[in-house]
């Protein structure tokens, strides 16, 4: 167990069940576990009955295990609850207030921030972390370099000081040249002025404003921004690449752990989840059409299996569960991850 | 059995995992056939895959570049191109477009109604980015509209949101996976879409595996005839018409899949 479990794959094969399984098999051996989702969908609300509760805060809650109940925090994330943390007063900005609301894209850097957050508390033994599929996840390891360039230095003081270079000028004192180098030297006063010709005459203000109000907040930023390389940690951080028997998850799954790797992640272990192949095998179809399915759902198998030995130090092969019930099914994972456990 | 009329845009979108690509590309090629002029794009990073796929069937796929976009409207709006490179070069308007997406969602939209503007008889198949995102994609014509609510980028903004909201020209394909879970996103995004007020929305519906063992009666194995039995009660509870579905495959090859997934356009749209 690492400090940080993280779940990352592509869409539909699994990933919420089986990090909440993970959460609850840790909690059950006595540890303090976090479960955070990310994913926007907030499908662990439902696997845990907190539809009332309200997205963005911590909740305890205890899961009614068959052997013995099992305690475990659980965090659904929410963009708005945590720019409501950071900012006191977003919403008097106009573009601080549409980035804001649910369609304003910011998902990802948030997620970053409400991650370091509490990981930095260090109120937990392991925080188990799922994550929204694919190509998203792989925006949320690449935030933290993209926060680092936006607030670069030269930025932030061109912009800290337009405000006042406006207002000097109108007092008609010459401003100091070193805040006129750094505005020139960015372009940010050229690009204003020529942004004003084409932009409605209050942008430029409201521009300025949201801009030094998240520049404000730069520590906060630049702590998160600095996550995924500690993520990179082996030491640190344990990643499971979540896939499935599906032939186009696989190839999916194989896109991630290239960008994973480019960007300095470990391989990780993989995770094969809704494998058939023992339950196939007992079967006898006698029709053409039946015998073919067999045929390529098994084949389909084989092939993710060969292709994950020769690209994985480390991986799991979980079974297919026969139910819907989510209860069944954590409680199958819980067994395996103990029967596993210490092998990868 | 209702049917999509003629348009110029189709948007593929829905829950992460539900074949998305491959449909888009079934539409396309099937589009194709019928001699039509059809671009296929993805908002993503350009992949092999689909440039492969597009390859192979003859598609024309068209990438795009946002950047480029940026500074192709920057020159037609100041008239000028020296100016237009200064400001897309820029390292303060890179990183600003890194760190806010709606900003080349914008770009990107305002790039695919002008190319439909541009050229009477094209049509564009869409891979889309997934629920959550795709929403997000629309919802920053909204956002910036509000942000901006004047001035001429505010006016090429609302062109943009017109054409897009344009039943006549844009039509949506939520796919599904016959399961609960992304029947039941599928019904979400669709409200959330409408929200936007984007109303031409059809569902469709891939791998469905009782289309593809309705006709035999032979054993299964319990884990099949389980994920049957559960696919029949999810479908059942299902409140909207399918335009298409697309029966379980079991070809590992994408081109061939492609190719037989085609054949359940026949007749879908006008």
């Amino acid at each position: 167990m690492k400090k940080l479990e993280i779940f990352c794959g592509t869409g539909g094969v699994g990933k919420t069940t089986l990090s909440a399984s993970r959460a609850l098999f840790l909690a059950q051996k006595g540890k303090k576990i976090l479960l955070i989702t990310i994913d926007p969908s907030h499908r662990l609300k439902d696997i845990f009955s907190l539809n009332q509760s309200p997205p963005g805060k911590v909740i305890k809650t205890t899961y009614d295990h068959p052997e013995k109940p099992i305690t475990l925090s659980i965090l659904l994330m929410s963009p708005q609850a945590v720019l409501s943390k950071i900012f006191s007063n977003y919403t008097s900005n106009i573009i601080l207030k549409n980035l804001a609301s649910p369609l304003g894209g910011l998902h990802e850097i948030l997620s970053l921030i409400e991650l370091e957050h509490h990981i930095h508390k260090g109120l937990y033994d392991c925080i188990v972390l799922d994550t929204a599929p694919h190509t998203h996840f792989l925006d949320f390891l690449k935030s933290g370099l993209r926060i680092q360039k936006f607030f670069n230095k030269k930025f932030i003081q061109a912009f800290s000081h337009f405000g006042s270079l406006k207002n000097t000028y109108q007092k008609t004192q010459k401003p100091p040249s070193r805040i006129v180098e750094f505005a020139i030297e960015t372009g940010v006063k050229k690009l204003l002025s020529y942004m004003e010709k084409v932009t409605g005459k209050n942008f430029i203000q409201s521009f300025t404003e949201a801009l030094n109000s998240i520049y404000s907040l730069k520590d906060t930023f630049l702590r998160a921004s600095n996550l995924p390389k500690v993520m990179q940690r082996e030491d640190w951080a344990d990643w499971f690449l979540v896939t499935s028997s599906e032939h186009d998850k696989w190839r999916e799954a194989q896109a991630i752990q290239q960008k994973m790797i480019e960007t300095g992640h470990s391989r990780g272990t993989a995770i094969v989840n809704h494998c058939t192949a023992q339950e196939l095998a007992q079967w006898s179809p006698t029709s053409p059409p039946l015998i073919t399915l067999k045929n390529s759902l098994l084949k389909r198998e084989k092939n993710i299996i060969h292709s994950i030995e020769q690209n994985f130090p480390r991986w799991i092969e979980f079974p297919h569960i026969n139910s819907e019930d989510s209860r069944d099914q954590l409680r199958e994972l819980i067994e395996k991850w103990n029967a596993v456990d210490g092998s990868f | 059995m209702p049917l999509v009329p003629k348009g110029r845009l189709y948007f593929f979108t829905g829950k992460g995992g539900v074949g998305k690509t491959l449909a888009a590309l079934s539409l396309a090629h099937h589009l194709r056939q019928k001699n039509k002029n059809i671009l296929f794009m993805d908002t993503r990073a350009p992949e092999n895959k689909e440039h492969t796929l597009c390859q192979r069937l003859h598609l024309t796929y068209k990438p795009i570049n946002v950047l480029a976009s940026l500074e192709e409207y920057a020159r037609f709006k100041f008239h000028s191109r020296t100016l237009a490179k200064w400001i897309t070069r820029l390292e303060f308007t890179a990183s600003l477009m890194n760190i806010v997406p709606g900003i080349g969602h914008i770009v990107y939209l305002g790039y695919i109604s002008h190319l439909l503007k541009k050229d009477p008889a094209l049509t564009i198949v869409l891979d889309a980015p997934s629920s959550g995102h795709m929403a997000t994609m629309l919802g920053s014509l909204e956002t910036y509209h509000q942000i901006f609510r004047s001035g001429t980028i505010f006016n090429d903004i609302k062109a943009i949101n017109d054409f897009i909201l344009s039943p006549k020209n844009v039509a949506v394909f939520i796919c599904h996976l016959p399961t609960q879970l992304s029947l039941t996103e599928g019904c979400e995004l669709k409200d959330r879409l409408e929200n936007l007020s984007l109303n031409n929305i059809h569902m469709v519906l891939n791998a469905a595996l009782s289309l593809a063992l309705h006709h035999l009666s032979e054993e299964l194995p319990p884990y099949l005839s389980e994920r049957l039995r559960l696919e029949t009660q999810a479908l059942n509870q299902f409140p909207y018409p399918w335009i298409a579905k697309i029966p379980y495959l079991t070809s590992l090859d994408d081109l061939e899949k492609i190719k037989e997934m085609s054949l359940c356009w026949e007749g879908v749209i006008t």
